[in-house]
């Protein structure tokens, strides 16, 4: 398996050597890097070379595929995000990244699929964050590597052509299955929910939830025509009587919580190609999907990425690998 | 292949969830998923169109991918050429 995280140094001179690079790392790392083509986000947990790690010391490095041509890095906040697929090459791919809890993410978050060309563009990528002992005390960046500025509130997206032979292909790998219990409907969409409707009789979710006995590690599972789309709980706020999610629940949408997962990594190597990560151009996982199954020190597969507060796979995800394939046409 | 245009029933019948279609390709699945969503939720004539428009664009633009052929191919029952 190849080497994905670097020193410092060794990442600098790849840019000094004008690799285009999408880079992951602890803000001070981020910040003595040179300016050049790449962008950047905040972490310090991966899946390395060597299995699930958490290290402030390493930067994990995505080089940009060697098809990619006419590398093109693009800042966007929350009155702009709107573009994102418009302004996205017609034939090639962006990745994009945004810190965590800013109003860029919360807009793309609630609003992706009502943007301009949602999903005719290959996009992929994830939310930046922080070690977990510092959340609430310091806030997640992402880098514009043009210029090496971090940004709180803002998304870095690299954008790149591909030759008509080629095409970005987009694809998670979650190993979440719907389960068989009740359907959850929302009223209105939002990262948070007072209440919600059980097979369309409305309770307090709070409650509920506790009646159920519902373990919210798992996530709510909804169906979009076989594809598995994830929302995971983020706090379930007895004093308040609300639920917080990680990323927004959508009115209308139907969601179940998802089936126990017995073994994470064996239900991952289930879920993907042996021969996959030779193939992979950009991939990250979830810290929830991290932190709940022991990933650190244990692979999976041969996949690696930066892990993280979110995937996008056009638009946003939880608990969910995400990985992007080159492939001919 | 060629697309088939709005006014085809198939769109139609997609959009309002009257077909329940095995879609391969990620953003297919997604887009569909969504627009359906919309619809039922607003269920108007103008979102109707809106949302056919909006799937004709998506098959226009990535066509050339072997797994957007076959979504536009089992939306239309497999007689697309």
């Amino acid at each position: 398996m190849n080497q994905v995280l670097f020193d410092v140094c060794e990442v600098s001179r790849m840019i000094k050597e004008g690799k285009s690079l999408v880079l992951a790392g602890d803000e001070a790392l981020l910040k003595q890097l040179p300016a050049g083509t790449w962008i950047g986000g905040t972490i310090p947990y991966f899946m390395g070379d060597k299995g699930g790690e958490f290290t402030k010391q390493k930067v994990y490095v995505t080089v940009l595929p060697a098809d990619a041509s006419r590398q093109t890095v693009r800042v966007y906040d929350e009155k702009t995000i709107h573009d994102i697929y418009c302004k996205a090459p017609e034939q090639g791919f962006s990745i994009v990244i945004m810190p965590a809890a800013s109003k860029t993410h919360e807009v793309f978050s609630l609003k992706a699929p009502t943007f301009s060309q949602f999903a005719t563009r290959p996009l992929i990528g994830w939310i930046s964050g922080v070690d977990l002992k510092d959340l609430g005390k310091v806030a997640p960046k992402v880098v514009n590597g043009k210029t090496g500025e971090a940004l709180g509130n803002a998304a870095v997206v690299m954008e790149a052509s591909l030759p008509a032979n080629k095409a970005a292909i987009v694809s998670i790998a979650n190993i979440f299955e719907m389960g068989s219990g009740d359907s959850l409907t929302f009223a209105q969409d939002g990262f948070s929910a007072t209440d919600v409707f059980v097979n369309g009789e409305k309770r307090n979710f709070v409650d509920y939830l506790l009646a159920k006995k519902i373990d919210t590690r798992l996530p709510l599972v909804a169906d979009y025509f076989g594809a598995r789309v994830n929302t995971s709980f983020q706090t379930v706020d007895q004093a308040a009587k609300r639920v917080d999610f990680y990323a927004p629940v959508f009115k209308g949408v139907e969601y179940k919580v998802a089936q126990p997962v017995a073994n994470y990594v064996e239900s991952f190597e289930k879920a993907i190609s042996a021969r996959l990560g030779d193939q992979i151009a950009f991939s990250c996982n979830c810290i929830l999907n991290y932190l709940y199954s022991g990933l650190e020190g244990k692979k999976t597969g041969n996949v690696t990425g930066p892990i993280t507060f979110g995937e996008v796979a056009y638009q946003l995800l939880n608990q969910t690998m995400v990985y992007m394939t080159i492939e001919n046409i | 292949m060629d697309i088939p245009g709005h006014e085809s029933r198939e769109w139609s019948e997609l959009v309002e969830g009257k077909k329940v279609i095995a879609l391969q390709f990620l953003a297919t699945r997604i887009l569909v998923g969504r627009l359906v969503t919309r619809y039922k939720m607003e269920p108007s004539p103008a979102v109707k169109t809106e949302s056919i428009g909006e799937l004709h664009n998506f098959f226009a633009k990535n066509i050339r991918l072997p797994a957007v052929q076959a979504d536009l191919n089992a939306i239309f029952g497999g007689r697309l050429t």
